[in-house]
């Protein structure tokens, strides 16, 4: 096992043909190259936004993702209205709120349960998982039509949002569907907070320890929120929003389709969960505030793999958070919808926003007529794609020294699990079905 | 039983010919169906499935397929045949459209009794930006003539 060269090649972390894997070249036992290659949607998107109308920008930004269409969404709407100075009514930050929760609850739960955990477990599949603990992965896929439901009633659709426009909303949530979620959001606390406890007794590898800088935007008032003005480092560092491309800066890497990106410093860092409840897990309250020192009592540690009980504790608050928005909203004068009136003019705007995946950019420049002369953003996956080759490294070089049983076979799906645990979002805006001549090898 | 059908399109109409699931959905909607009949965009998030069915028997699916084909070549899998298909993951964050259908079937009782149909179009180039290749246009306009007609023949379920 220790002498010779061999590669080992995980393909089907991208979904387009030759754009996307994990690419692991070992010599006489030493880790000598690792590529993490994937393939970036977002970029080409800001090409077609170019010399379109702002109106028309929601409508293509959504198509990015499926999974994160709500978030890019919004971050979209909120740049193009700080270029347009649109005030946001209290109902439109809620319902915006309410969209956001919906679109972490439906991301979170499906990688939670259905991509990450069946790795803890040593299960191959989701399936092969369901077959022992049908209970949880049905619970799962519930959780994960409810973050649906939201997004359908206060979005126009379950994916790809519609209803929300610049300036607010095109028709508001019935009482009767807020009652509705509301309802359907508090019956999920209990089996979530069982899911807690069973997961407070799976073991995390350490395979990938090293020490991070996590980061993520300062919540906009006191609270665990997923919108924020400035961004914040776990080295103390903070930054006003408006300085993002100084902080964030981007490169281009030989054997990646995907640009990367490092702090000023030249630092890499992780955005995401894990970051979030590193800087404002003692800011949560309730039962998630509880799942949080269930799963992490001795804090936060610099190891990705816990990423997955991050995004648990996250789940807990996103559901309690959501009663919350569902409260305030049928608290509120019935209306059938809410659209602020503006002015079109020249200006630029930036919306940050976390989404599921960590914080994501979004920042446009209109013209007096309206058209996008400038569009760029910056998403989640962008900016931990150098972290996770670093942690690829660091779990290869462990997992080699372990000589573990199985051989490449092993040393393949424990790399798998680290890149996983980032829940990368690559290439995702496409749908293809692939007949077994065409599969993955 | 009333025979009632679901027809989801699955794919990004920004990325080439990976549009065409909801190219033939945007067909069939400017078409007279008759009220058996029901269309829905999935856009590209096939576990979104449980979120769009009411209740049909019947739920006949569109997508861009890859089988190393011409492109615009379609293929046509009854239900068995789309389950069987052993695409796992879609992505790193997805599970494949027969994954979901698998699971769905494991974890959604009401699903399980569900007849599938797929109707797949060998896709050219589904890249960000890319335009809808003549042959892939001329499989949407062949698979919307099909589904209409299908409509009103024998259901999937004799």
């Amino acid at each position: 096992m220790k002498s010779g060269t061999r590669t080992i090649t995980i393909s089907h972390l991208g979904r387009i043909e030759g754009h996307g894997g994990v690419f692991v070249k070992v010599v006489g036992g030493s880790v000598r190259d690792v590529n993490l290659d994937i393939f970036e949607g977002s970029r080409y998107y800001e090409a077609l936004l170019k010399g379109k109308h702002f109106l028309e920008v929601q409508g293509i930004i959504t198509r990015v993702c499926a999974i994160c269409s709500s978030t890019h969404t919004v971050a979209a709407l909120n740049a193009l209205e700080n270029a347009l100075d649109v005030p946001r009514s209290e109902r439109i930050h809620r319902l915006r709120g309410l969209l956001v929760l919906g679109s972490t609850i439906e991301s979170h739960a499906l990688h939670v349960f259905a991509l990450a955990l069946p790795d803890f477990l040593g299960f191959d599949s989701v399936i092969a998982m369901a077959s022992k603990y049908r209970k949880e992965v049905t619970f799962a896929l519930r959780l994960k039509q409810l973050g649906n439901r939201i997004q359908e009633i206060v979005g126009g659709r379950a994916v790809h949002p519609v209803n929300t426009l610049v300036g607010g909303f095109g028709k508001l949530p019935a009482p009767a569907d807020l009652i509705r979620i509301r309802a359907d959001l508090a019956a999920q606390i209990e089996p979530l907070m069982e899911f807690v406890d069973l997961a407070a007794r799976i073991p995390v590898p350490d395979w990938s320890a090293r020490p991070l800088v996590h980061v993520a935007l300062r919540p906009y008032e006191e609270g665990f929120r997923f919108r924020g003005t400035s961004l914040c480092t776990s080295r103390g560092e903070e930054y006003p929003v408006s300085e993002y491309r100084e902080v964030v800066r981007e490169f281009t890497v030989e054997h990646s389709h995907a640009k990367h990106a490092a702090l000023a410093s030249g630092d890499t860092y992780v955005v995401g969960s894990l970051a979030r409840l590193r800087l404002w897990g003692h800011l949560l309250t309730g039962n998630a505030k509880q799942a949080f020192g269930r799963l992490f009592p001795e804090g936060v540690p610099d190891n990705i793999l816990w990423n997955t009980w991050a995004q648990l504790v996250e789940t807990v608050h996103c559901v309690e958070r959501g009663i919350e928005h569902c409260d305030l909203l049928l608290s509120m004068p019935q209306e059938k919808s809410e659209m602020v009136e503006y002015s079109v003019k020249a200006g630029r705007g930036i919306g940050a926003i976390e989404a599921p995946r960590g914080t994501l950019f979004h920042e446009y420049e209109i013209d007096a007529d309206g058209r996008v002369l400038f569009a760029n953003v910056i998403t989640p996956t962008a900016q931990n794609l150098a972290s996770v080759e670093r942690d690829l490294r660091i779990a290869a070089e462990h997992l080699l020294r372990l000589e573990v049983e199985g051989g490449t076979a092993k040393l393949k799906s424990g790399l798998e699990m680290v890149a996983r645990a980032y829940d990368p979002c690559i290439s995702c805006s496409v749908h293809v079905v692939r007949l077994p001549a065409d599969a993955d090898p | 039983m009333n025979r009632r059908i679901l027809i989801v399109g699955f794919g990004n109409p920004l990325a080439g010919d990976d549009g065409a699931g909801p190219a033939v959905v945007a067909r069939l909607r400017g078409a007279d169906l008759p009220p058996w009949a029901r269309v829905e965009d999935g856009g590209s998030d096939s576990l979104v499935l449980p979120s769009l069915h009411a209740g049909e028997q019947e739920i006949w699916l569109v997508d861009a397929i890859a089988g190393g084909s011409a492109p615009g070549s379609i293929v046509r899998l009854a239900h068995d045949e789309v389950l069987a298909i052993p695409q796992p993951h879609a992505s790193a964050h997805e599970l494949s459209l027969p994954e979901s259908l698998r699971l769905l079937n494991v974890t959604e009782p009401r699903l399980a009794a569900v007849r599938y149909r797929l109707w797949g179009i060998e896709p050219e180039s589904v890249a960000p930006l890319a335009p809808m290749c003549e042959a892939v246009r001329q499989a949407v306009e062949a698979v919307t003539r099909e589904i209409l007609r299908a409509i009103e023949g024998p259901s999937c379920l004799h």
